[in-house]
């Protein structure tokens, strides 16, 4: 892989100049979307100020803005309880909630997106009289797209579900599985994630 | 070109922006792939021609078919040694 460093000097095409000299500069780059990437090489002609050429080794970060861009955020009001539980299953793993609360949501609805039985539980989980306190807390986890639309069309299939519902019920799993050590394999799976936030 | 893409030698055209449907330059392609294309487009779907901004700058256009999927790539090199390649499109 050639890695170009920033000052190096290079030639490009540009609109009728032909071939121009161009130095190798990070700077912001705009995609067609509009989206902005922050901070990237990029070969700039230095009398037009245009940028004509963008290395591939500025690849991996033009795909991450994009991929961020198209990240959604699910969201749930959910009993005070059930913060309670996701402070818990952080300090059981040794990591703290703030990231460590999302992953274990994400991981419960992917999880569940391939397995039917699990999706089921989760469903069943939603109307437990512990999701059904005083909903007076927010939770909000970002997730790509892919996700998203797997949770909705999973809500889809059950009668009285929704988004919202699959993850207070993925929470309450969470609990049965970790905090009372229902789930060995799926406990496994979990330090694993905690290991990786 | 081929030879470009397996050292890493390459770079994509840009035009203040990045017109991103040059999936190799955003990432929904990779270098890998794009070899695969260009081993499997047929001597009939690989064409060339001037480019805009400089007559002498030759463009190579590839247009394989591959897994019932109709591909364009579009590149050319600025080098003499035509070592160093420059992506104007990849995409379906």
């Amino acid at each position: 892989m050639k890695i170009i460093q920033e000052g190096e000097k290079g030639i490009a095409l540009a609109p009728e100049l032909g071939r121009v000299p161009v130095v190798y500069k990070y700077r912001d780059l705009t995609l067609d979307s509009g989206t902005t990437v922050k901070s990237v090489l990029v070969g700039v002609h230095e009398e037009s100020d245009r940028v004509l050429v963008i290395p591939a080794q500025s690849t991996p970060r033009i795909k991450e803005v994009r991929e961020a861009a198209k990240e959604e955020v699910l969201e749930a009001r959910v009993p005070r309880e059930l913060e309670d539980i996701l402070a818990l299953l952080g300090e059981h793993y040794s990591v703290t909630p703030k990231k460590f609360s999302p992953a274990v949501i994400r991981f419960y609805l992917h999880s569940a997106a391939s397995s039917p039985p699990l999706a089921r539980r989760l469903d069943k989980l939603s109307r437990a009289r512990l999701a059904h306190g005083k909903r007076s807390a927010r939770i909000r986890v970002r997730c790509e797209a892919s996700l998203s639309e797997q949770v909705t069309r999973l809500a889809a299939a059950f009668s009285n579900a929704n988004q919202s519902d699959l993850m207070r019920g993925a929470i309450i799993a969470a609990k049965q599985d970790i905090l009372d050590s229902r789930a060995k394999r799926r406990s496994q799976q979990l330090k694993a994630v905690a290991a990786a936030v | 070109m081929i030879a470009a893409l397996e050292a890493g030698d390459f770079q994509h055209e840009g035009r203040d922006t990045l017109n991103e449907k040059n999936l190799l330059a955003v990432g929904d392609v990779t270098e890998t792939e794009v070899i695969r294309l260009l081993r499997r487009t047929r001597g009939d779907r690989y064409s060339s021609s001037g480019h805009d901004w400089d007559s002498e700058t030759t463009v190579h256009v590839f247009r394989p078919e591959v897994d019932g999927e109709r591909w364009y790539i579009k590149a050319y090199f600025l080098d003499q040694a035509d070592k160093s390649a420059m992506f104007i499109s990849v995409h379906k």
